[in-house]
């Protein structure tokens, strides 16, 4: 099959892209599935889970309610944690110059910060005042630190810009918004309603941000349908500084009429 | 109660069987529950498995006859591997899994260090110990910074965290990493034990470290991770310095093997979770079978008696404890020394070549430093501490407007 040279910015994932598609496809025709399985896939999840233990122990606590609701307030406080890196991750992008028309400032998205990092402050106090441990990681706490994962990876890779990140910070004050609602609802229900009415708070904040970041990105993809936006990819990033031995000066074409010269 | 390796003859390798997919990949530890010595045994052994396979791929590739031999203690040391590995948990993070090896290498290294018989090797030791000790504090800002993470919620209070020898200083020529050899006609056991348990840890930090190094997308922690790699490769460079270069490869293996049982002993003498206490009791008695294995192929091969080499009872087990006091009277005293060749001298003694290579790797700044700069452990983080503790920088790292 012959080679054709595509430019190395080109996206390469889609088989239009590829000289090789027709034999990737031809192969379809002729491919069996394996089959000797003796479970499938969903029946060796289900006995691995029927085995499974919980990932960990709940916060020591005198009553059930007590310790439904110092698992909560130990999520909650891990994911406000979590989500104040977040923001820290995206006020780099704009601290680093970059912006769009109706796009935030540093000073917007360092203002979430700074609440988001008041609600850590605000679950702290409530857990030391239901006598818990705020140092502690709850099995909940523990369950929102790999689910935020994904959200700080795809916002501290320095390849996203400040666009790119509304999508993660999307998906995070969304999912917070309806998380302290769910937690208030539940301290309510447990019985303590003058923590749940300080807790209220924090949910008109975030009520806020969330309103924020949708104008943001909407303001973002109108910015980008203007032809605005497009950066180089990783091929045109700086390179190492070149290195030409004589052994390599005969590889790279442009330098072997050099080479050729000298030995004249 | 100890164990005469002698005469200890364990599982015989034929009669060790292979144990199913699931029965491998079981059920893993809990990040909350179980206790930080029982993640770090964990840890450890898999480096010691891993070295274990590694070592015995090098030596099979001279000997044709030993082959076969090697390639059915390797299947079974590869199923130690695993079994032991898996127990890891799925929601132990990158970085968590970082801290804990961390904590691995300062406190088993305290440990070394701590009952070393050689005044010269025990000072290697604690050489290597504080660096590894800064590690743990560089990657627990990390963790702390970029991601919200108390790294004393994987450390479980045993250990401190904050600065030893700076990273930033850590970095030498290669030739000031290589150390002063034991004699293994005049060495304690326990001294070629200790050299060859830390190089099994070492070389598997570093291989993680240059594993997930790349799976992190936060600029710092990629070159947090390229940086302290380095030092791994460092520290197995000087820990691997420390054997006799004329130990034959099967006296090697001899050693290995004993290097094994001692630890799996260490590990069944201190597990307080019954579920591993098992898996350690299994591996210990099949480490007999295959060290029984070594000694047969060392004493037909070599015609030597292997009692040369073996020592006849165990040293005390690896203490598995917290080694404060220790570190911090180490910390204090000699963070400040340098190496140059296999000595230990002072900053400014430092050879050339190694500050021409520091000033190369540093050229565009620290990694190490800029993720730690300000930051102290406090307890839940830096986020629940009060704002800035050090003039001019806030306790997230960006500076005032003052230099520091």
């Amino acid at each position: 099959m012959k080679s054709t040279r595509r430019p190395t910015d080109a996206n390469r994932t889609g088989m239009d892209a590829s000289d090789h598609a027709d034999g990737m496809r031809s192969l379809t025709a002729i491919a069996e599935p394996s089959d000797l399985a003796r479970e499938d896939l969903a029946t060796l999840r289900q006995r691995a889970i029927k085995d499974a233990p919980a990932t960990g122990s709940p916060p020591p606590a005198p009553d059930a309610a007590r310790q439904v609701v110092l698992d909560l307030l130990s999520a909650r406080l891990a994911y406000e944690r979590a989500g104040t890196r977040l923001y820290d991750a995206v006020i780099a992008k704009a601290t680093a110059g970059q912006r769009f028309a109706g796009g935030p400032t540093s000073a917007d998205l360092t203002l979430i910060r700074t609440q988001e990092a008041e609600h850590r402050a605000l679950l702290q106090e409530a857990i030391l005042e239901l006598a818990g441990d705020p140092t502690l990681v709850s099995p909940g706490a523990s369950l929102e630190m790999v689910a935020s994962l994904g959200l700080l990876q795809a916002v501290q890779d320095a390849r996203t810009d400040l666009g790119e990140c509304l999508t993660p910070l999307l998906i995070a004050e969304l999912a917070d918004r309806a998380a302290w609602a769910s937690l208030i609802e539940t301290v309510d229900a447990a019985g303590f309603d003058e923590l749940a009415d300080r807790l209220r708070d924090a949910v008109e904040h975030e009520e806020e941000h969330l309103m924020k970041v949708q104008g943001w990105l909407r303001a973002y993809r109108v910015w980008r349908l203007e032809g605005n936006g497009r950066r180089p990819s990783a091929s045109r990033g700086p390179a190492v500084r070149q290195v030409t031995t004589k052994a390599t000066a005969v590889v790279r074409g442009q330098k072997r009429k050099a080479v050729v010269r000298r030995k004249r | 109660m100890t164990l005469d390796l002698l005469r200890e003859k364990g599982i015989p390798l034929d009669r060790q069987t292979p144990l199913s997919w699931s029965a491998l990949a079981g059920i893993p530890t809990s990040k909350l529950d179980s206790d930080a010595f029982t993640r770090a045994r964990i840890i450890l052994m898999n480096g010691i498995e891993a070295e274990s396979l590694r070592s015995k791929h090098l030596l099979a590739r001279p000997m044709a006859d030993l082959r076969p031999t090697l390639a059915r203690v390797r299947r079974i040391e590869q199923q130690q591997q695993t079994l032991v590995n898996w127990l890891l948990p799925a929601d132990l993070s990158p970085i968590e899994t970082t801290i804990a090896y961390e904590q691995v290498a300062i406190e088993l290294t305290a440990h070394i260090a701590e009952v070393e018989p050689d005044p010269y090797i025990a000072q290697v030791h604690r050489f290597g110990l504080l660096e590894d000790f800064d590690h743990y504090y560089r990657f627990a800002a990390l963790a702390d910074r970029a991601f919200g993470i108390d790294a004393n919620a994987i450390g479980q209070c045993y250990s401190d965290i904050m600065p030893g020898r700076p990273t930033i200083v850590e970095h030498r020529a290669p030739d000031d990493d290589l150390r002063r050899p034991y004699d293994k006609h005049r060495a304690d056991p326990l001294t070629k034990l200790n050299a060859l348990t830390l190089v099994a840890g070492e070389t598997q930090t570093h291989d993680y470290y240059m594993a997930i190094g790349p799976m992190f997308a936060d600029p710092v922690a990629r070159r947090l991770y390229a940086e302290i790699a380095s030092i791994e490769e460092q520290h197995v460079t000087q820990y691997e310095s420390l054997t006799d270069p004329t130990e034959s490869p099967l006296e090697r293996w001899l050693l290995m093997e004993a290097v094994e049982v001692y630890n799996y002993w260490s590990c069944l003498e201190q597990e307080t979770d019954p579920r591993i206490k098992a898996i350690w009791e299994r591996c210990l008695a099949q480490e007999l079978g295959h060290l029984q294995v070594a000694r047969q192929a060392f004493e037909t091969i070599e015609r030597r008696d292997s009692a040369e080499v073996l020592p006849r009872t165990l040293p005390a087990p690896i203490a598995w404890r917290s080694h404060r006091d220790f570190l911090r009277r180490t910390v204090s005293a000699e963070a400040g020394l340098r190496a140059r060749g296999s000595d230990f001298v002072s900053a400014r003694e430092e050879s050339a070549a190694t500050r021409a290579y520091r000033q190369a790797v540093n050229a565009d700044g620290s990694p190490s430093e800029a993720v730690a700069l300000g930051w102290t452990w406090a307890p839940g983080g830096d986020l629940a501490q009060p704002e800035p503790v050090l003039a001019g920088i806030r306790r997230d790292g960006t500076n005032r407007g003052r230099k520091p």
